[in-house]
């Protein structure tokens, strides 16, 4: 049983490795690659397997998720600016203020990620329409 | 006969195969073959763990939209709406999710 659940394990790693980044193995294999990489909301590797899984709809998916939390970063950013107009110490607001400079990073990075989908996205309807 | 009865190669036989069908169905009902080598194979098993896994990130996506907005359906689906105007699958299926829960919520 030990061994067949390393030769399981061992077949899974090498798939999910250079034979996955290869765009060698069906669709619903991506598919799912994608997805498990989006429960972890880690959407470089989300992005890295969509172009194989053939479907706009995770496209359209991950592009939501990317909204959905800039969103959230600009309402956080938005109370940060508000904080900050309140009087408070040098000390407190120097945070507040890195707090917004890693904020806008991560909003960039995220509408880069947004446009690589989106690219995807179109890329893929076009070829269903097609 | 009294010899067959007790065959030890057939009880071996019996054992490996009864040994492999319970790590098969172990494997199969687990993560394991489901998430790798089943669904490489194309096998329906693994599309349908497929399909579990889509409607289960649409579900989590909605209910990320509807994160703050105290549950309320038409708050969320103008939110959706907002956020979808390019994405029009996506756009159309929350939205029958969010009337979904709509008609529930009137029921």
């Amino acid at each position: 049983m030990l061994g067949l659940g390393l030769l399981v394990r061992l077949g899974r790693q090498v798939l999910a490795g250079p034979v996955a980044d290869a765009g060698v193995l069906p669709a619903s294999y991506y598919r799912h690659l994608v997805l498990a990489a989006l429960e972890e909301e880690d959407f470089p590797e989300a992005l890295r397997f969509l172009k194989w899984a053939n479907d706009p709809l995770l496209a359209q998916i991950i592009v939501f998720r990317l909204r959905l939390l800039a969103a959230h970063h600009r309402r956080q950013q938005e109370a940060v600016r508000d904080l900050l107009r309140s009087g408070l110490a040098p000390a407190r607001r120097e945070q507040y203020r890195i707090f917004l400079a890693e904020g806008e990073r991560a909003l960039k990075l995220l509408r880069e990620y947004e446009a690589r989908a989106l690219g995807l996205a179109a890329a893929e309807s076009g070829k269903s329409a097609g | 006969m009294a010899k067959k009865d007790l065959s030890l190669n057939g009880a071996l036989v019996g054992g490996m195969a009864g040994w492999v069908a319970e790590v098969a169905i172990q494997e199969v009902t687990g993560h394991h073959i489901t998430t790798g080598l089943l669904e490489l194979l194309g096998a329906a098993a693994g599309l349908w763990r497929l399909d579990r896994r889509l409607t289960s990130s649409l579900t989590d996506s909605l209910e990320r939209a509807g994160r703050g907005q105290d549950q309320d359906y038409r708050e969320i689906k103008s939110r959706i709406e907002e956020l979808t105007q390019d994405l029009p699958e996506l756009r159309e299926i929350l939205g029958n999710m969010v009337d979904a829960g709509i008609s529930a919520q009137k029921a």
